[in-house]
């Protein structure tokens, strides 16, 4: 879409202790309904949103890798998920409940240098 | 142009120095200006306010600059995206 | 230029707030126009008209709504991040059946649309988080 911003998900914290991970999904789904350029990177504890196997349900909420699951549907491709923070976890993208692009530490900084804008979580 | 990281929790500045890229400028805010007082590699910016409220103003490393509310707006308008990690 | 900030943490539980207005006041001292304010996940919580602030402390909320008097921008509240925390205006107290409406009438009850439309439109995107 013409005039469409590039903007940048930061997503730094884990699921269900609190909501921000929900709410910051919530806005990344609005953001492609709204046909902006809509980047994602899941670093640190945010990683673990993207774990497979998730049940919200146990916790009388919503499962957040479903919701992960649904960002390509709104034409939000460009998933990201940070190299050094999935090995600390001792997490592969085999564990992982989409297919994203890993980039490592060093190519990040670049990565939201292109951005208009990033949204924090 | 150049990213603008705000730090405003401690934990979080080991994140933000492993990504920010060379030429980007990290400020210090809230909670965060406490790293202020403990030796950095990198150059680093604190919010005045959150320094001085907290004791720290003698304490601050050579290498980080103390900056204002106006140099902190001033920051915003020359840096593109703005980041923040907590 | 024009500025759009997010807020992210509730008072006395996260600077944020505290922060973001005395940000937002330089911006405007400095001739920049805040085209909105969008208070978020716990940032929800800011606009409660119900809460009432020791006399030896300053309220966030007071401060906001002066600096809004001064200079006219838009101070908007995630209805979803709102209605979850308790956080009512009139339309949706009634709505929902409550017993009372909490939210300042100062703050339009928007939303996520809001959030995005404010960095389309604004030249800087800034979030004070919780």
């Amino acid at each position: 879409m013409n005039g469409a911003k590039k903007i940048l998900f930061l997503l730094r914290q884990p699921p269900y202790a609190t909501s921000h991970a929900l709410e910051a999904l919530e806005a990344a789904l609005v953001a492609g309904v709204f046909e902006q350029e809509v980047s994602v990177l899941f670093k640190d504890a945010g990683v673990w949103q993207l774990l497979s196997d998730q049940s919200g349900d146990v916790l009388a909420t919503r499962t957040i890798g479903k919701i992960v699951t649904a960002l390509p549907e709104y034409d939000i491709d460009s998933l990201y998920v940070c190299a050094e923070s999935l090995a600390e976890r001792h997490l592969t993208v085999q564990d992982l409940v989409l297919p994203v692009t890993v980039v490592s530490v060093a190519a990040q900084g670049d990565l939201i240098n292109a951005m208009n804008a990033v949204v924090n979580d | 142009m150049a990213t603008l990281h705000i730090v405003n929790k401690s934990p979080a500045l080991a994140s933000c120095l492993q990504t920010a890229a060379l030429e980007d400028t990290i400020l210090l805010i809230e909670d965060a200006v406490y790293q202020a007082s403990v030796p950095t590699e990198r150059k680093l910016l604190a919010l005045t306010d959150d320094v001085d409220a907290r004791g720290l103003k003698a304490r601050v490393r050579r290498n980080v600059s103390v900056v204002d509310y106006d140099e902190f707006v001033n920051l915003v308008t020359t840096h593109q995206p703005i980041v923040s990690w907590r | 230029m024009k500025l759009s900030i997010a807020v992210h943490g509730a008072p006395y539980s996260s600077q944020s707030s505290s922060t973001a207005v005395k940000f937002a006041a330089a911006a405007l001292v400095a001739g920049h126009e805040i085209y909105r304010v969008f208070f978020y996940h716990d940032g929800a919580r800011t606009p409660d008209s119900l809460a009432v602030t020791p006399q030896d402390e300053k309220s966030v909320l007071d401060r906001w709504l002066a600096l809004k008097q001064i200079h006219d921008f838009e101070l908007t509240v995630c209805i979803g991040a709102a209605l979850k925390r308790g956080m009512l205006n009139a339309e949706e107290s009634q709505r929902y059946d409550k017993a009372a409406a909490n939210v300042s009438a100062e703050f339009e009850v928007v939303g996520l649309g809001q959030l995005i439309d404010a960095i389309m439109i604004s030249d800087r995107f800034v979030t004070f988080a919780a």
